[in-house]
């Protein structure tokens, strides 16, 4: 392992730990190379100020109830969750009235095949949109 | 899912567990702890406001980091939360030790690196050490928020030597 190598090596162990064959064979260039041995200690020394320096400030404990008190002063969100599923419905039994008027079949055939395609489709998007939206749903755990 | 179905109990899940990383992630950019609550106060603001747009194409922290940031950046530019230090020495100021020297030359080291590099290397500490975590915050690659920490390392310590 070279010079360059190695201060590579030494500024990767601040952001990940190095595994046992790395420490050993950085602790082995170290041991016979004065150059690399003062850069680890430079940079130990630095860490260790800008640890000292960089510390994460406290969030004030009262901020979740302020931020839900403005919350709940702003107007709830235009769209409810279950809209797209009310609009379905209205779309279907719209297109399930005209079809029953539209079309030259039995009123009976009409609604029994109308309303069987429309459950299937609604079934189908909702599992295309789980499928979907499965990466994201952090929420859940 | 949760955020389309109950967008309420969703947003205060979401509270609960980005409150703290956002607030450090504006504190990296605001460097004050008042600004950079209230920055976090809008953020979350702007994100409830927002809600019905989500789409779930971005996982919902990206999209809050996002939010966060401009909203942190525009606060800056607009001027409404200045950096400031306060000059107040009306209380009497202990002699410095060694170590307080240290920090404090650290410090105006760390405020010399360039705006990238400075908001890397704070935001890495704030965030435990956390490579990925920043890379998240900042929307950049990995690689990316490793060669920035890498030359600040370098010129720090370049300069502490002198």
């Amino acid at each position: 392992m070279n010079c360059q190598e190695t201060e590579q090596l030494i500024l990767d162990a601040f952001e990940t730990p190095l595994s046992a064959a790395e420490r050993e064979s950085l602790d082995e260039h170290c041991s016979h190379c004065s150059a690399c041995a003062q850069f680890a200690a430079v940079q130990s020394e630095l860490d260790r100020h800008l640890r000292r320096l960089i510390n994460p400030p406290a969030l004030n404990t009262d901020f979740r109830n302020l931020l839900m008190a403005r919350i709940h002063q702003r107007p709830r969100p235009a769209l409810h969750a279950w809209s797209p599923d009310v609009a379905y419905g209205i779309g279907a039994l719209v297109a399930l009235i005209v079809s029953s008027f539209v079309l030259p079949f039995k009123l009976e055939t009409v609604l029994t095949f109308g309303v069987a395609t429309c459950i299937a489709a609604y079934l189908l998007q909702s599992f295309i949109f789980m499928f979907v939206n499965e990466p994201y749903d952090e929420w859940k755990s | 899912m949760l955020l389309e179905r109950q967008p309420a109990s969703a947003f205060e899940l979401l509270v609960d567990r980005y409150q703290q990383k956002v607030f450090r992630l504006a504190y990296s950019i605001m460097r004050d702890s008042a600004s950079a609550e209230d920055v976090t106060q809008d953020a979350f603001v702007k994100m409830w406001q927002v809600l019905p747009e989500y789409d779930g194409r971005a996982a919902p922290s990206t999209w809050l980091y996002t939010i966060a940031r401009n909203t942190a950046l525009s606060a800056l530019r607009a001027g409404t939360h200045r950096r400031t230090v306060s000059l107040d020495c009306s209380y009497e100021v202990p002699a410095p030790s060694v170590e307080m020297v240290a920090q404090l030359e650290a410090e105006q080291l760390v405020g010399r690196l360039p705006e990238a590099e400075q908001q890397v290397v704070r935001l890495f500490y704030l965030q435990e050490r956390n490579v990925d975590e920043v890379a998240q915050m900042l929307e950049l690659p990995i690689g990316t928020v490793k060669s920035h920490l890498h030359r600040a390392r370098r010129r720090l310590a370049e300069w502490m030597k002198r």
